[in-house]
């Protein structure tokens, strides 16, 4: 029965979700973009005229202070005291303030705070050149030197004192810029949004019915009329596999109806020879048709649990391009590098915990129960985040929110495995790892613009509301499992360990590639690349969306590298270029130093990612296939996962402890030195291992 | 888009801001009752007691107030006592320590008959109300009698010297009689030591009558410029505020700033800054402790001694530019100034 099963595939085959989603993608793309270019043309409008009408005001003020020192306190301008810091305080309220100078010919040296030193030359020459030229008058002409834009307010009645108010060319362009990014990020999440729903609701209502259909319409075709297909929806689909149910119990009754006259007429005749050959007739027409039985279609499709999974990733992903920002505010002792990796740590430990040990939780107690228990259990942490006291109440939340994230992940595993075969068991995970992507990309990069303006713990209550739309979803969609369909809980003994833990080629590519890959992951992406780009001076939403580039780099790569993969089959080979990748990425900082260097080592990661998951997993399937006879496949799918996942635990300390001994820099090139290594093992464990497989050929 | 820059050309603006909110509008009494208060005073009405009224006015407290005047005499004190007992009034208000003593008695006085005890009292401008025994503590007076705290805290009064310039050696000159500038000079030695700044305490030479001699100051002053001190420190002394005129002149032909804890000196002589509670702003916080204690019945025995949370910087320009020291810009901007000595 893969009727069912296969509708969990993202289906592009049905031309059905193409054309929807390529019209409703450009309908919202036209919509967005032309609002977004309105928004940006009337803010462009306001900006400049905003910026200067603010130049005027600050000038005035300043002036007028500097003024009320000079002329009503009678203190000779020379001899004013604590200019510095009076700038000081300013200009750090005032970012879009460039610099002050403070100019009066008499002075030996002007009040300057904020000129960078490479434009001081070329600004004093023009302020001192317009002091001769512009001698008697009140109004100083706007002087464009530098890249700055000075204006100049006479102070007081003495027109030779001018203070210079000085701000950057650059500055209207980069807010510009800024928001054009944000509403480019705004678009691309609501696409990824929009085609997940839309995905979601014609699997469900379309694309799964219309299978199942198709697949009843097969059997009819077969001779089986055995069917009833299950349909709950009041649509034009439900009613179409009700007008089918109704066909197929119409050609029951008939059958029943035909068998009986033809029993009545064999009892009618006389002749054995007659009866046996009306006998004869029946039975053939019941060998070739198939009316009784009663086969109900299985409702459950892997495809349900997409959205409500989505929805919970995107709500934890939301904090991802700020928890370490965050941490370290509420550390007890902020440059402790150990400290600030600790809550990440317990998180992914808690969740390792809970996966392993909770394994059997989804049998006991359904899917269903177990995902809507996780996401309680985070609601929880996030509303507790919210309300944070301080660092260590923070790490029981964080603990308690990542049992919910354990909690989320085994119940979606299991769903998605009790909806699976031999065949589309792939398409499954498909649905699953989708889900986490479009999360991962979501997540960050909407976080980040969130944060930026309402702050850290407020986004966590964002995270709580998302995370409930996901709980009231799955509530709605999901159904609790039919008792009869269980699944077979992994147990993974001593034996199968010891075989596993023997076999090299499984170690190369669970301890060098998998591991490897997730501690950089951790240590890197969760931990030192928020932190870093934060020291860059990058803001919240600009950190999110350099974030982001991993998942949207990770899809990208994964889809293309798939079917290279299946053509070629060099899965090993994959898997050590996507570990160099990694490597190479962070290793690149060593060069230079700069938040471009920072993306691309992200952007690195995310096309390792890309390149080594699926054949890492296409690798321990080919081990499982060597070992059948000794351990399930699911088991040895079960310890790598297991492995794999201490590598997420291990991230953030290993990424701490470099950091405590060198600096940010530092730790993500000694990640990189880790990775590298890694892959030499990898190579080297990968050549012993073919060649002990071609001794034991020979 | 938003500025932020101070701007302090007002007079009072950071001043006047009150630790305790003062917006609570009391629930007035009885009209045909207005609250009886009697108030007790030192040198004559101060701008505290007309902080004092306006707070009671605004708040729609009807009160009636008896006003008597020590004139600077401790011993006028007597009959007015009698009077106190004999009309009874809701509150005692008095001002200053020796007011404060003379009326109420110190807490283990050994003729309390002498005293009003068992009336509720208010006292303001006590610079040393633990000291006096006046009270058991600020945070529970333990008697019939509550108040305001007016000194500003040493450790604000020193940022306040160091903001204005990094002085590496104050001098003070005080009255070794007095109870309140020894506590001072004492807490003051105390205060410095997380500082870098050195002190040099010099008292005031005794005359023949065991009091201290104003003809010694002159010379005193002299002395602590030549051992060096760049700034000299007026506490709550009330000699050396009695004696302030000669104090500053001599300070300020010595070339040395001045800097005062109490607002007389700043008021009446050439003493270039300091760091004093505002008497109307007092006299504010005065009239919201008489409206827990009238309207809404607090006992003043476990009303706590109340707090300015902001205190004036002021800063004389005339004396400024005689020493040739100006304050920093970041002090202009919220300094109220005194350009012109004011009459007594």
């Amino acid at each position: 029965m893969n009727a069912p099963a296969q509708a969990a595939q993202i289906s592009w085959r049905s031309g059905l979700l193409r054309r929807l989603s390529i019209l409703a993608v450009a309908v919202l793309l036209v919509g967005q973009a032309s609002v977004a270019w309105f928004a940006m043309r009337s803010f462009e409008d306001q900006l400049e005229p905003q910026l200067s009408q603010k130049i005027q005001d600050m000038g005035r003020t300043v002036a007028a202070q500097i003024a009320y020192a000079t002329d009503e306190l009678a203190i000779p301008v020379v001899d004013l005291v604590g200019m510095e810091s009076f700038f000081d305080e300013i200009l750090t309220d005032n970012r879009d303030i460039e610099y002050f100078i403070l100019y009066n010919p008499a002075m030996l040296t002007p009040f300057v705070r904020g000129l960078p030193q490479d434009s001081f030359a070329a600004v004093m020459d023009a302020i001192s050149a317009q002091a001769k030229a512009e001698r008697n008058t009140a109004e100083k002409s706007a002087l464009h030197v530098g890249g700055f834009t000075n204006v100049g307010f006479t102070v007081g009645q003495n027109y030779r004192t001018v203070l210079y108010v000085g701000i950057s060319d650059q500055y209207v362009r980069s807010r510009l810029s800024e928001i054009i990014y944000e509403v480019i990020t705004v678009i691309l999440v609501s696409w990824l949004v929009t085609m997940e729903f839309l995905t979601y609701f014609i699997n469900i209502r379309i694309s799964a019915p219309m299978e199942r259909l198709e697949s009843a319409l097969a059997h009819g075709a077969r001779g089986g009329f055995s069917y009833h297909l299950a349909s709950k929806t009041r649509d034009e689909v439900g009613q179409l596999v009700k007008s089918f149910n109704a066909l197929l119990r119409a050609l029951r009754q008939r059958f029943e109806e035909f068998k009986f006259e033809s029993q009545e007429l064999e009892g009618a005749q006389i002749e054995d020879g007659i009866a046996a050959k009306i006998r004869k007739v029946g039975a053939g027409i019941e060998r070739k048709f198939k009316f009784s039985g009663g086969d109900r279609a299985n409702m459950q499709t892997a495809m349900q649990i997409r959205v409500p999974l989505f929805l919970f990733i995107f709500a934890e992903e939301l904090s991802r391009s700020f928890l370490p920002i965050f941490i370290t505010q509420l550390s007890p002792a902020a440059d402790n590098s150990m400290l600030t990796g600790m809550p990440i740590t317990l998180f992914m430990f808690a969740a390792a915990m809970i996966t392993l040990l909770g394994a059997g939780l989804a049998d006991k107690f359904g899917a269903r129960r177990v995902f809507l228990a996780g996401i309680i259990a985070a609601v929880a942490g996030y509303l507790g985040t919210f309300l944070v006291q301080g660092y260590y109440d923070l790490i029981a939340w964080r603990i308690l929110t990542g049992a919910g994230y354990g909690l989320t992940f085994i119940a979606a595993q299991a769903w998605v495995t009790e909806c699976a075969n031999e065949e589309n068991r792939a398409s499954g995970m498909a649905v699953f790892v989708g889900a986490v992507f479009a999360g991962a990309i979501c997540g960050p990069s909407i976080g980040g613009i969130i944060a930026n303006r309402i702050g850290f713990t407020a986004t966590f209550l964002v995270s709580a509301a998302l995370a409930l739309v996901s709980a009231y979803v799955s509530y709605k969609v999901l159904q609790d499992r039919s008792a009869e369909k269980k699944t077979k809980s992994i147990v993974i003994g001593r034996n199968e360990w010891q075989v596993l833990l023997c076999d090299i080629r499984f170690l190369a590519v669970t301890v060098c590639s998998a591991v490897t890959g997730k501690l950089i992951l951790a240590g890197f992406l969760f931990y030192l690349a928020p932190l870093y780009l934060s020291e860059l001076g990058n803001n919240q939403s600009s950190i999110g969306r350099i974030i982001m580039l991993y998942g949207i780099a990770t899809v990208a790569c994964t889809t293309l590298v798939a079917r290279f993969a299946d053509r070629t089959k060099k899965y090993a080979l994959l898997v050590g270029l996507g570990g160099v990748t990694a490597a190479v990425g962070c290793l690149a900082l060593a060069f230079n130093v700069s938040t471009t260097m920072v993306s691309v080592a992200v952007l690195a990661l995310g096309l390792s990612h890309g390149m080594a998951l699926t054949p890492q997993l296409a690798i321990v399937q080919q081990v499982a296939d060597r070992h059948r006879h000794i351990i399930g496949r699911a088991s040895v799918v079960g310890v790598y996962r297991l492995i794999e996942r201490s590598g997420l635990i291990l991230g953030p300390l290993v990424a701490g402890a470099l950091v405590a001994g060198f600096d940010y820099v530092g730790a993500i090139i000694g990640l990189g030195i880790i990775g590298f290594a890694a892959m030499l093992m990898y190579f080297g464990l990968s050549y012993v291992a073919e060649q002990t497989d071609g001794a034991k050929q020979i | 888009m938003p500025i932020r820059v101070k701007i302090g050309f007002t007079k009072f603006v950071a001043a006047c801001l009150l630790a305790a909110g003062l917006s609570d509008p009391a629930i007035a009494q009885n009209a045909t009752q207005p609250f009886h208060i009697f108030a007790v005073l030192w040198r004559g009405e101060t701008e505290v007691e007309e902080g004092f009224r306006a707070y009671l006015t605004e708040h729609n407290i009807p009160f009636k107030m008896t006003v008597r005047n020590l004139d600077r005499d401790r011993a006028n004190a007597p009959p007015i006592v009698a009077e106190i007992k004999r009309t009874r009034p809701d509150l005692v208000y008095t001002w200053g320590t020796g007011t404060t003593s003379s009326i109420f008695g110190a807490l283990d006085t050994e003729s309390p008959q002498k005293f009003v005890r068992d009336l509720p009292g208010l006292f303001v401008l006590v610079a040393y109300p633990l000291a006096a025994k006046l009270v058991e503590s600020y945070a529970r007076p333990g008697r019939s009698l509550s108040g305001t705290a007016f000194l500003s805290p040493l450790d604000a009064q020193l940022n306040t010297i160091r903001s204005y310039h990094s002085f590496k050696k104050i001098a003070v000159i005080y009255d070794r009689t007095a109870s309140n500038s020894r506590i001072n000079v004492a807490d003051l030695r105390a205060a410095v030591k997380t500082t870098d700044i050195a002190l040099i305490e010099l008292p005031v030479p005794l005359n023949a009558a065991g009091k201290s001699d104003a003809s010694a100051i002159v010379g005193l002053v002299r002395q602590a410029k030549e051992q060096g001190a760049e700034l000299l420190y007026m506490g709550p002394d009330s000699f050396i505020s009695r004696h302030s005129k000669d104090y500053t002149a001599a300070a300020i032909a010595n070339k040395m700033p001045t800097f005062s804890a109490t607002e007389a000196p700043l008021r009446n002589s050439q003493t270039m800054f300091g760091l004093v509670s505002d008497y109307y702003t007092v006299g504010k916080l005065a009239g919201l402790q008489a409206e827990r204690i009238l309207v809404h019945k607090q006992a003043p025995q476990d009303l706590p001694v109340a707090h300015l949370s902001r205190y004036k910087l002021w800063i004389n320009m005339d004396v400024a530019h005689q020493i040739g020291m100006y304050p920093p810009m970041n002090m202009i901007s919220v300094s109220d100034f005194q350009t012109s000595v004011g009459d007594n």
